[in-house]
C-alpha cells in the first residue's frame, strides 16, 4: 500500500525553489522529489511559471507621464480668497477646505492616513481670519437645547459641546469624512471623524504620543496642533490651537460613541440641531 | 536631497519625492501594469503611488527602496480593489487540477516559451491574493517574510499563494 503525501506537500515546491524552506523541509522535499514522479513533474511545471514571470521586461511608463504627475502634485490645489467673511461662512469654508485638502485620500480606502500638515494650516488660516470676532459673537456659548450627542447616522455622531467651554458650530458632511467646527470665546477646534483603521506610516511629519492613556498622533506647526486617535473603527483628528492644552484635552475626553439605545434617545435632539445647522 | 536622521545617529541622504518619482518611476509603473494589467489603471495606480510617498517619504528609513515602494504599490493597488469592489477578492479556490496527466515530459516543457503579452494576460486571471504575491516575488523580487510584511498575511500563506498561482499560470499558459 502506497502512503500519499500530504496534500500541502505539494506547496513546499515553490519554496524550494525560491530557497524559503528551512533544512527540516528542504530534507521533506527532497525525499518527496526522490521517491513521486508527481512533485517532480509539478516542481518542473511550477519551476517553467516561475521563470516565465521573472524573465518578464520592465515596463516603460508613457513618455512624460512620471513628469506629469511631479507637476500635478506641486501644483498648489487651492488658494483662500482674502476677502471679508461672516463668521459661520469662514469657518464651513475653512472645513471643506480641510475636506478637499486634509483628507483627499481619506475615502479611498479603509486605511485612513489624515494629512495632518494640511489640518494644521487651514485651522491656522481660519483662527487668523477670526482675529477677535470669537469673543463678540458669542462663539462659545452654549446651545439652546443641546444635547450631549448629536446622532449624525451610524457610524457618526458630534458632541455638542467639548471641554473648554468649546461649543459646536458647524457640521460638514462629505461623503465618508464628517468635518466639526467648535468655537469657544477665544479659539477654535475643528474635529474629524473618518470610519477606517489609522494608517501611522501615512501620516507625514507626525509624532508618536499618548493621550488618555491611548495611542495617539502629534503634529505641530508654529501655531496649530493636530492630535490623531483611533476610537473603535474610527479615526478622528482634533485640531487646535497650540497654546495650552485644550487639543489634548479634547482628544483624551471624546465621548464614547452611543450606544444603540442612546443614540434612538437622541434623535429626536439631533434631528432639531441638524435643521438648526440646516441640514435637516 | 534633504538629509534624515536614522537611530544609530548618522545622517543618511534621503531622496527628495520627485527624486525617488524620477528615478524610481520605471520600477513603480512596472510593479502597477504587473499588478493591473492595462496602462490606464497603471498609471493611475502610479499617480497613487507617488502621492503616498510624498506625504510618507519623511516615515522612510534607509533600506531597500524597492521593498519599500513595492509595498506602497500593493496596498495601492489593494486597497483601490476594495474600493472599487469591481472584483471581489476571492475565496481562495482549489485547484482546477493537479496538473498531472500531461503528456509533455519535464524536458520539453522547459523548452516552452510564452510572449509576455500572453504571461500578462494570465497574471491578471490569477485571483488578486495570488497575483500580488506572484508579482512580489517573481517581478519584485522580494523574500517571503517581505512578501508577508506586505500583504499582512503568514509566510506560510505567502508560500501557498505563490504555488498555487505560479500552478495556476502553468495550467492557464498550457
Amino acid at each position: 500500500m502506497t502512503t500519499l503525501p500530504p496534500p500541502d506537500s505539494f506547496e513546499l515546491l515553490s519554496g524550494y525553489l525560491d530557497g524559503e524552506l528551512s533544512p527540516a523541509e528542504v530534507s521533506q522535499v527532497r525525499d518527496l522529489l526522490e521517491r513521486s514522479p508527481e512533485h517532480r513533474a509539478e516542481l518542473t511545471r511550477v519551476e517553467q511559471a516561475r521563470t516565465w514571470v521573472r524573465e518578464l521586461p520592465p515596463v516603460d511608463p508613457p513618455e512624460g507621464f512620471i513628469e506629469s504627475v511631479i507637476a500635478t502634485a506641486d501644483r498648489p490645489v487651492a488658494e483662500p480668497k482674502k476677502r471679508k467673511w461672516g463668521m459661520l461662512n469662514l469657518v464651513a469654508t475653512a472645513a471643506v477646505w480641510v475636506v478637499v485638502l486634509g483628507f483627499v485620500n481619506m475615502n479611498r480606502s479603509n486605511d485612513v492616513s489624515p494629512d495632518a500638515a494640511s489640518l494644521a494650516q487651514t485651522h491656522t488660516e481660519a483662527s487668523a481670519g477670526f482675529g477677535g470676532l470669537l469673543g463678540s459673537l458669542g462663539a462659545g456659548r452654549p446651545q439652546q437645547q443641546a444635547a450631549p450627542l448629536v446622532d449624525l447616522g451610524e457610524p457618526y455622531w458630534a458632541p455638542v459641546s467639548l471641554p473648554g467651554g468649546l461649543g459646536l458650530r458647524e457640521v460638514q458632511i462629505n461623503n465618508d469624512l464628517v468635518g466639526l467646527v467648535y468655537c469657544n470665546d477665544s479659539q477654535i477646534v475643528m474635529l474629524y471623524e473618518e470610519p477606517g483603521q489609522l494608517d501611522p506610516n501615512a501620516i507625514a511629519g507626525a509624532q508618536p504620543t499618548s493621550v488618555g492613556g491611548e495611542d495617539a498622533w502629534l503634529l505641530e506647526t508654529g501655531t496649530s496642533r493636530v492630535v490623531i486617535v483611533q476610537r473603535d473603527d474610527i479615526v478622528y483628528a482634533v485640531v487646535g490651537p497650540l497654546d495650552g492644552e485644550l487639543v489634548a484635552a479634547v482628544a483624551a475626553e471624546l465621548p464614547a460613541p452611543p450606544s444603540p439605545s442612546l443614540g434612538d434617545r437622541l434623535g429626536a435632539a439631533g434631528r432639531g440641531l441638524l435643521d438648526a445647522f440646516g441640514l435637516g | 536631497m534633504t538629509s534624515d536622521s536614522p537611530p544609530d545617529g548618522g545622517t543618511v541622504e534621503v531622496p527628495s519625492w520627485e527624486e525617488v518619482a524620477r528615478s524610481h518611476g520605471r520600477f513603480i509603473y512596472t510593479v502597477a501594469y504587473r499588478l493591473t494589467g492595462n496602462h490606464d489603471e497603471a498609471q493611475d495606480l502610479v499617480q497613487e503611488v507617488l502621492l503616498r510617498v510624498r506625504r510618507g517619504l519623511a516615515s522612510y528609513r534607509p533600506g531597500s527602496m524597492e521593498a519599500w515602494l513595492s509595498r506602497i504599490t500593493t496596498n495601492a493597488f489593494l486597497d483601490e480593489v476594495r474600493r472599487k469592489k469591481r472584483r471581489p477578492l476571492e475565496v481562495v479556490p482549489d485547484l482546477p487540477e493537479r496538473l498531472t496527466g500531461t503528456d509533455q515530459e519535464p524536458l520539453d516543457v522547459l523548452d516552452t516559451s510564452r510572449l509576455p503579452e500572453h504571461i500578462q494576460e494570465a497574471l491578471k486571471a490569477l485571483p488578486i491574493e495570488f497575483r500580488s504575491a506572484v508579482v512580489l516575488c517573481d517581478v519584485v523580487g522580494l523574500n517571503y517574510q517581505e512578501i508577508a510584511e506586505s500583504l499582512d498575511v503568514p509566510v506560510g500563506t505567502v508560500r501557498s499563494r505563490i504555488h498555487r498561482g505560479r500552478a495556476q499560470l502553468r495550467v492557464m499558459l498550457g
